[in-house]
């Protein structure tokens, strides 16, 4: 038998193989489904020496909604803040392992860690679940150590990156092209970050409401973040309710 | 040798309870469940009690799997027991506290998808500052507090029913009312739904007040539950 005809009788047996397989699965999964999505935005715009992140209030499961007043944004540090749509129960027991990692760091080595240690320890916790990942979609929002505005964006299972501007959940095809007109310097030679954080705040704000207007799981209440050096601020107000 | 069969879990609830609802008055927290368990489609049990007291100020409601919420009772109870033989200065769980515990033990079965087939209700008065409490967990472990909280199919039906009407001025009276509109709509509406309900008071004295079931009042003779639409239009029938 050639080397040829061998490797083709390998392939054969590992096609067989393959089509038992799927001759076997069942026709349709049956069971206990552990995700569900609660959708719901957030956004963010990173400025010269601040930061803003606005989220939306609402919680919904299907067409229901199931809490018109739950917060996707938590504090972590002074300087941090991290903003997760996707599934609450998911980003409740995320936003929980973060905070206890940043007690551990802050344990050992006497301070708190830096926006870009987080988000490596971030995308480290969200690749430690490669297999059954957290279903969350997360911005991590803060000043980093020279007191610029940062943003990192991240995936479900943990790739990540620093970006300028971001927005996630079921709102951000609608939010993410309004910040690409407004605040990224797409076509420019030397792009600045925004140092108006008046611009910036309407433009989230009004990102947020053409959101709600269009989006069904984005709406009831706005929350939003203002990071800079004077500390985190924080400002809620109602988007429309149906 | 290896058991070569997969590891199976319960892959839906046996046994069941279906709507649980909780609201928020004045001086309080009411509490709402009827007394049915379903096995599928039939009534199993018309009188089983579905709100626990797990604590001297807290209460839980819960739709789902009966078997999974004797488990966690069981869970709650020996957990209790164990804090008070330890006599270690613990302080004991508040309302707020046992609503995050039983979020946590959801949230760890639906980790190892075999999860507890519930949603509870929990409802109390925290015990230093008297601070009313109405949290909800559900069976993925997401959890939060409100003004009123629904569970299973009440969801659905009775949100357009308080919102609004659930205010921080409603009493015990206007919370009742609204309680037995929303229960009514269910058993007309939901074929899982009993006629016997059980109410359940906390008021911030950390009163617990469980109430024998009352039965609702229902109306089925209307004139469209006896003929049917177009009904002279039908040549071949039955007439009784």
């Amino acid at each position: 038998m050639s080397k040829m005809d061998f490797h083709a009788k390998l392939a054969g047996n590992i096609f067989k193989i393959d089509n038992d397989d799927t001759e076997k699965a069942p026709a349709m999964e049956r069971g206990f489904n552990p995700y569900v999505t609660n959708e719901g935005t957030v956004a963010a715009v990173a400025g010269k020496d601040f930061c803003k992140v606005v989220g939306d209030t609402r919680c919904s499961l299907g067409y229901t909604i199931l809490s018109r007043d739950l917060s996707k944004i938590t504090k972590l540090t002074d300087k941090v803040v991290v903003a997760t749509a996707g599934m609450r129960a998911d980003a409740i027991a995320l936003h929980k392992v973060l905070l206890t990692r940043i007690k551990t760091y802050k344990a050992k080595f006497h301070k708190y860690p830096d926006i870009d240690v987080i988000a490596r320890m971030l995308g480290n916790t969200l690749y430690g679940r490669r297999f059954f990942p957290y279903y969350t979609f997360n911005l991590l929002c803060g000043i980093n150590s020279e007191g610029e505005g940062a943003i990192y964006g991240y995936d479900a299972v943990g790739s990540y990156d620093r970006v300028n501007c971001g927005a996630m959940g079921s709102g951000s095809e609608l939010i993410v092209p309004i910040l690409d007109n407004q605040i990224k310097d797409h076509n420019v030679l030397e792009p600045e970050a925004p140092s108006d954080t008046e611009i910036v705040e309407n433009v989230l704000r009004d990102s947020m409401h053409a959101a709600a207007e269009r989006d069904i799981y984005t709406g009831d209440g706005l929350e939003m973040f203002t990071i800079d050096k004077d500390g985190i601020r924080f400002e809620k107000e109602p988007l429309r309710r149906d | 040798m290896l058991d070569p069969t997969p590891k199976t879990a319960k892959d839906h609830p046996e046994i069941s309870g279906g709507s649980t609802i909780g609201i928020k008055y004045d001086k309080g927290v009411l509490l709402a469940a009827d007394t049915h368990l379903m096995y599928a489609g039939c009534y199993w049990y018309k009188d089983a009690q579905r709100i626990h007291k797990v604590a001297d100020n807290c209460v839980i409601a819960s739709s789902g799997d009966y078997a999974d919420l004797q488990m966690l009772l069981k869970k709650l109870k020996d957990k209790n027991d164990y804090d008070i033989i330890a006599e270690d200065g613990h302080q004991h769980y508040e309302p707020k506290d046992y609503c995050k515990w039983l979020a946590n033990v959801h949230f760890n079965k639906r980790m190892r998808v075999d999860p507890y087939y519930n949603s509870h209700i929990v409802a109390g008065v925290d015990s230093k500052s008297g601070d009313k409490f109405l949290g909800t967990v559900d069976v993925h472990g997401n959890n939060f507090e409100g003004n009123y909280v629904l569970t299973g199919i009440a969801n659905y039906f009775c949100n357009a029913i308080l919102d609004g009407n659930v205010t921080d001025d409603l009493t015990l009276e206007g919370a009742r009312e609204l309680m037995t509109k929303c229960f009514t709509v269910l058993y007309y509406k939901d074929k899982s739904q009993g006629d016997k309900i059980q109410y359940v008071t906390i008021d911030t004295d950390s009163n617990v007040n469980f109430e024998d079931p009352v039965t609702l009042e229902s109306k089925w003779d209307y004139h469209f539950t006896k003929h049917l639409t177009n009904d002279h239009t039908r040549d071949v029938r039955f007439k009784n």
